[in-house]
């Protein structure tokens, strides 16, 4: 019994994955958390400070780190970089006036060591608002063509309706899961 | 015949309590009399959170049970009564589970029946119903109401739970009725009616309290209306005298605790009740709220002051909504609750949570959700007491 506790203990260790969820205020960062996790979104308040989910979803387990956009709370994000598998970044696609902002918070990070391993998924966010940007205009907007250092991938999603937040959310996965279980 | 009858449609609509019941025994092994407490406080509202919850298959399968339970025949649950205790003897092993069940038996056998002989014989003795011996033998506010919610709840005659349901207008005839229903004499027990006047307008009025609460919250913050606009630049104006705004669109909002430029988007999910339980505190505790700003705008133990504001809103709608806060407002209104009274409450929270917050000396704004899960604790015990009156009683204007 012992050992094969062991095993099956290190087993469920090595199939947890860490996703930390990062973007501007009011992006929809925590809407996609609670959607994902089934809980009811319509009586969000600003985050302040960081929620944490741990779901599980195709066999893996998933700790999700979602932390608060504001200007203020952003040089905390730091803290939450360590043991990264993949960056969510989630941008307001309605938010046009911000988003030569968002893009220079996004390069920024992706210049940090510690994110260096980290797949990154951006969440095209709010496309169920009339005047939102499709995931096109926001992949050019972010100039995420450049990106050479991560793997990324751009998905077009509403947190509130919940669309593609699955397809988004399984890319992710299995490219995270396609780098670091390669032995499985 | 007739009667097991209507005990049996009676038991048709329990199964949502009853699985509150087992739901308290199976996590903490509390006594049947705690979670028919808890039953009575949280009201209906509780089963939909308690899913929510994430309890997923487990508990399905539970209520599953309970339901089938509920359903079949008085016969069946006597029958269990006598067998479990000799299966529990017998194996050991299953003692934990037999005792759940005869836990869960209990209540059924005690609701569904002897609570009606009691009442009855009890009727019988002292010549007074169950009603009248509440208002007269508890003091008013919470623990004479919450005990005449749950009488009239699960009583079985229509006119009194329909009283439950009743527009505050014709609350009047509704106590009459329930008079000539139970043949209370007014002669005989002259302060009765008054009183469960009172209980029903408090009962029924947190209901619509919550109505009320819940169209402020849905109603979006918008630009475009002017009274919203001037609601937010009055904000300022009551919290920062001395500044004057710059412009609409500034970083300036930063310093009363909005995340950027432009409020708007941080009402979100509280909408405008968010703004105006804001505005209520600046509006009628100045000198409170501005003290709470300054200790909001500590270089070390600060935090953002709207936007903890904003979710201390979601607190206080939280709580509402759930019927945690029904022992309050019975105890501080005696009459129906109107929505400066949730603004009141909102403002006690503001407070309260400032004073936690400088005493805890919490390392950082990171670390709010902790501390917001610590107060709402808290709070939730003050609201176990049934004399509990959250009200904040420094030098009000009002």
């Amino acid at each position: 019994m012992g050992l094969l506790t062991i095993l099956k203990k290190m087993k469920q260790k090595e199939r947890e994955m860490r996703l930390l969820m990062l973007g501007l205020d009011n992006a929809g960062k925590t809407t996609i958390l609670k959607k994902f996790n089934g809980e009811d979104v319509s009586t969000i308040s600003p985050t302040l400070g960081f929620n944490i989910k741990t779901l599980e979803h195709k066999g893996f387990k998933l700790n999700i780190w979602d932390v608060g956009g504001q200007k203020s709370l952003r040089s905390y994000w730091r803290n939450y970089f360590e043991s990264t598998d993949g960056l969510v970044w989630v941008v307001d696609s309605a938010d046009r006036l911000r988003l030569e902002d968002c893009r220079q918070e996004l390069s920024a990070l992706l210049l940090e060591e510690r994110l260096a391993g980290a797949t990154l998924l951006v969440f095209a966010n709010k496309q169920d608002l009339p005047g939102a940007l499709s995931k096109e205009a926001i992949r050019e907007a972010l100039a995420l063509d450049n990106i050479k250092s991560h793997h990324w991938c751009i998905i077009g999603c509403s947190a509130v309706t919940g669309e593609n937040l699955l397809a988004g959310v399984d890319w992710l996965l299995d490219d995270i899961a396609a780098r670091i279980f390669t032995a499985d | 015949m007739l009667r097991h009858s209507s005990i049996l449609t009676y038991r048709d609509r329990r199964p949502v309590n009853v699985s509150l019941g087992i739901e308290n025994l199976d996590e903490g092994r509390t006594n049947v009399s705690t979670s028919r407490k808890r039953e009575e406080s949280d009201n209906g509202y509780l089963c939909p959170l308690l899913l929510e919850d994430g309890g997923g298959g487990g508990r399905t399968q539970q209520l599953g049970r309970l339901t089938f339970c509920s359903i079949d025949l008085k016969m069946f649950c006597c029958l269990l009564l006598f067998l479990l205790p000799c299966r529990g003897e017998s194996a050991p092993e299953i003692d934990f589970r037999s005792e759940n069940m005869f836990g869960y038996i209990w209540e059924y056998v005690y609701t569904s029946f002897l609570r009606y002989w009691l009442k009855w014989l009890i009727r019988q003795v002292t010549g007074t119903c169950e009603l009248q011996r509440i208002c007269s033998g508890h003091k008013p506010g919470a623990a004479r109401t919450t005990k005449a919610e749950y009488s009239l709840q699960s009583s079985k005659n229509k006119v009194l739970r329909g009283a439950l349901e009743t527009t505050k207008d014709s609350l009047e005839q509704c106590v009459d009725q329930i008079m000539k229903v139970k043949n209370i004499k007014p002669a005989k027990d002259p302060k009765f009616k008054e009183s469960l006047h009172i209980c029903l307008l408090q009962i029924t009025g947190y209901s619509s309290l919550y109505t009320s609460v819940e169209d402020l919250r849905k109603e979006v913050f918008s630009s475009d209306n002017p009274e919203h606009e001037a609601m937010l630049l009055k904000l300022w104006d009551l919290l920062m005298p001395t500044v004057k705004l710059e412009s609409r669109i500034t970083k300036q909002w930063g310093d009363i605790g909005f995340q950027g430029e432009d409020p708007k988007t941080d009402f979100r999910g509280m909408g405008l009740l968010g703004l105006i339980n804001l505005v209520f505190f600046s509006e009628n505790y100045t000198a409170e709220a501005r003290q709470v700003l300054s200790h909001a705008n500590h270089p070390k133990l600060g935090y953002s002051y709207a936007i903890v504001g904003i979710n201390l809103t979601e607190m206080a709608y939280s709580l509402l909504k759930s019927g945690a806060l029904k022992p309050h407002f019975y105890n501080t209104v005696q009459g129906t609750p109107e929505l400066q009274h949730f603004h009141q409450l909102y403002c006690y929270l503001a407070y309260e949570f400032d004073k936690f917050w400088v005493a805890e000396e919490p390392e950082s704004i990171m670390q709010f959700n902790q501390y917001r899960e610590k107060f709402h604790n808290i709070i939730r015990t003050h609201l176990q007491d049934p004399g509990v009156c959250l009200t904040l009683t420094v030098g009000s204007k009002n």
